[in-house]
């Protein structure tokens, strides 16, 4: 019996949201501890660390998420590993942040005037120490706009682990469809469900910057 | 300071990496089998009738009946773990598994990469379209876009038999296939007979049909390339299970007609 | 466990169509796809307020929906209300709209960072809108965006690969295809992961030759750059 597309279908749509947010929520976080080596890495004194980051940068930025995902998962199982496919979406996209995220806080932390690594220094403090109390302080506030933009991004590209079978939103939807046939609803549905998830953040992004660039003025 | 922790952690990685890289290929004789007191045989997640995960979590199917048979005559425990399609093989070739019993078609190019026993199943394939299409026989479909989900029996029997002038059009499953055909993206699809009739019992009124039944594929269990002496066991046992009437008791069961007589044997 | 990759390089004209496939596809997508985004950002920046909005909501429903469930609502949804097209139309369409959206946003940006006193200037020139559009406006508009334009005409090309869910044979669908013949897994995709890292490197290689010889981009080096902080204006005493 086909099944009509009806609340019980839309709220299952709903439920697998959630697990979007979780998947966006561990790529953030593993993907951030990250970006934050792969940032400082980005301007270290160290050649060799400077080019690493940006080799790895220039490499995550120039492949697709498909294909970090596939890699993640045929790596894992071929590095003797049993792990569920969740595990395999979540490093993937992790990697995938670290790359974008370790670029944008770059340039933030790049933003801080050079008087502030002045006044630091000539308060002798260690190097340190001038990232932990005066400069990463400052670069978050510049950071905050583009960070929550790319936050974003996650969300929608949490959509491409559904072909390992992780039943996130956009899966769900295709296991809805398989038992309604009926695409154009499920998949306008399952947009709409990723706007009202999106738009918010994109909304707060334009208005963080907005403030943001308020305050530089003075 | 902080580089050379930066360092240390990376080499540490690097190091659990390798560490998992040179992950044991263990256990290819029987007698390591039969010392351990278990084998490990890899199925599908998700291939009815042959694989699937019921409600509780816990694999059933023909395959998984198969399994359980092969570990009764080993005299040993089983240990079933389901794998998505893409993982089954590398689960074999990374010492997850000891034998793959998942739905696989043995072809000569997959051969390069396992060992494939004597046939044990087959998948009744058929071609699907809708019930005003002049499609008929495999050379109707010369010229014909026809979906077929990718790495499955009816991929590999597909395109061994169809005509040249066939065009393809590959999706990742069969339920996407399906929905290729409802939404007449594809002329035709070919899929096992089976997933079929449980689309019918999930949509009894739609105007496809089974326009014919273009092969049956046989289905081999897949071992490691070093693992001869299990694959001479497995063999012996699966030509035993045959004869005695055990395999075709577990195929009537989960697809409604025994064994074809004319299985190749190798 | 060693990598063999013979079994994937026996295979290797697969992934030559399908990277020929996933050309096209990119170029073709950039090119239609940058001409809806700079119709969008003339209607956007000097169009009436209800096709001001049209073009907002347009932007805005493609640049917080995913790629891949477009796709799917233009393979699969269109179809079920009586429009269908072959998946590789399907996939452009798609790659089209996505990137329109992008680059609208992008242009609009360029198209309004031109200062007003090069507009009057025209002005002043007697040179009619239409010419101050494409003298004054267009040209300094894209120089200035180009490195931004650059990254979005790469995402498009990597976002190619998911049209491989919708069976389009391009190099992620020959990989798929491969990877189901040879089970060669791992190694197709390390190989095709390194054939996009090329295509993308290729890109902007051959973008850049277009902005300095179209753009006249390096040439007058510093005085097209925006400025990174806003002029301070004097400061009351």
């Amino acid at each position: 019996m086909i099944r009509p597309f009806g609340i019980d279908e839309i709220l299952f749509l709903i439920q697998s949201a959630g697990w979007t947010l979780v998947l966006t929520l561990l790529a953030m976080a593993f993907g951030g501890v990250l970006a934050l080596a792969v940032a400082l890495a980005r301007v270290a004194r160290s050649w060799a660390l400077r080019e690493a980051a940006r080799v790895w940068i220039g490499v995550v930025q120039g492949v697709p998420v498909l294909m970090l995902l596939f890699l993640s998962y045929y790596g894992l199982s071929y590095a003797g590993f049993e792990l569920p496919p969740i595990v395999a979406a979540s490093l993937s996209l992790s990697i995938y942040a670290s790359a974008y995220l370790g670029e944008i806080w770059r340039g933030a932390i790049e933003s801080v005037p050079r008087q502030q690594w002045e006044a630091a220094a000539s308060l002798a403090l260690s190097r340190a120490q001038q990232y932990r109390h005066v400069i990463l302080p400052q670069s978050v506030k510049i950071a905050l706009p583009p960070t929550v933009g790319f936050l974003v991004q996650l969300v929608k590209n949490t959509s491409i682990v559904s072909i390992v079978s992780v039943v996130e939103l956009t899966r769900a939807g295709q296991l809805i469809n398989n038992v309604t046939f009926q695409p154009f609803k499920v998949f306008v549905v399952v947009a709409v469900i990723y706007f009202a998830i999106c738009y918010p953040m994109s909304r707060l992004s334009r208005h963080l910057e907005g403030k943001f660039r308020v305050h530089r003025l003075h | 300071m902080s580089r050379t922790r930066f360092a240390t952690a990376a080499i540490a990685l690097l190091g659990v990496l390798m560490l998992g890289f040179g992950a044991s290929a263990d256990a290819q004789s029987i007698n390591d089998i039969v010392k351990r007191g278990k084998v490990r045989i890899g199925v599908n997640s998700g291939a009815p009738p042959f694989s699937v995960v019921d409600a509780k979590g816990n694999p059933v199917g023909y395959d998984v009946d198969v399994s359980h048979l092969l570990a009764k005559y080993l005299g040993v425990e089983v240990e079933i773990t389901p794998y998505t399609t893409p993982a089954r093989i590398p689960a074999l070739e990374s010492g997850k598994v000891d034998i793959v019993v998942a739905t696989l078609s043995p072809t000569p190019e997959r051969a390069r990469a396992v060992m494939f026993t004597m046939p044990y199943s087959t998948f009744e394939l058929v071609v699907i379209a809708p019930k005003n299409s002049s499609i008929k026989a495999l050379a109707d479909l010369a010229g014909k876009k026809v979906g077929v989900s990718r790495g499955t029996p009816q991929e590999v029997a597909l395109t061994r038999s169809a005509p040249k002038e066939t065009q393809y059009a590959r999706f990742d499953d069969d339920s996407t296939t399906m929905q290729a055909l409802v939404s007449h993206q594809v002329d035709a699809i070919a899929i096992p007979e089976t997933v079929f009739k449980e689309v019918q019992k999930a949509q009894p009124n739609t105007d496809l049909a089974v326009k014919f039944t273009f092969f049956n594929q046989f289905m081999s269990i897949a071992v490691r390339k070093d693992a001869f002496e299990l694959r001479q066991w497995l063999n012996t046992t699966l030509s035993f299970i045959k004869t005695n009437g055990e395999l075709d008791d577990i195929s009537k069961k989960w697809t409604g007609h025994a064994l074809p007589a004319n299985m190749p044997v190798f | 466990m060693e990598l063999q990759f013979a079994p994937v390089v026996a295979d290797a004209s697969i992934l030559i169509a399908g990277l020929w496939l996933t050309a096209k596809l990119s170029l073709a997508a950039i090119i239609l796809g940058s001409m809806i985004g700079l119709a969008a950002a003339i209607v956007r920046t000097q169009g009436q307020p209800g096709g001001r909005w049209s073009v907002d909501a347009y932007v805005e429903l493609i640049r917080n929906t995913p790629f891949l469930v477009q796709l799917y609502i233009i393979f699969f949804g269109l179809p079920a209300i009586g429009i269908r097209m072959p998946a590789e139309y399907a996939g452009l369409l798609a790659m089209t709209i996505n990137l329109g959206a992008y680059t609208a946003e992008i242009f609009r940006a360029g198209i309004e960072s031109v200062h007003r006193s090069q507009i009057e200037a025209g002005l002043s020139l007697a040179m009619t809108r239409g010419q101050i559009f494409r003298h004054v406006i267009l040209r300094p508009a894209v120089a200035r965006v180009w490195p931004s334009l650059t990254s979005q005409y790469v995402l498009i090309m990597l976002a190619s690969s998911v049209c491989s869910f919708i069976s389009v044979e391009e190099l992620s669908g020959g990989a798929a295809l491969i990877q189901s013949n040879t089970f060669r897994s791992l190694e197709v995709y390390l190989l095709v992961t390194a054939i996009y890292l090329g295509l993308a490197l290729v890109l902007k290689g051959l973008l850049a030759i277009v902005g300095r010889v179209f753009l006249r981009l390096g040439n007058r080096a510093g005085r097209d750059r925006p400025r990174r902080t806003p002029p301070t204006a004097p400061v009351a005493p």
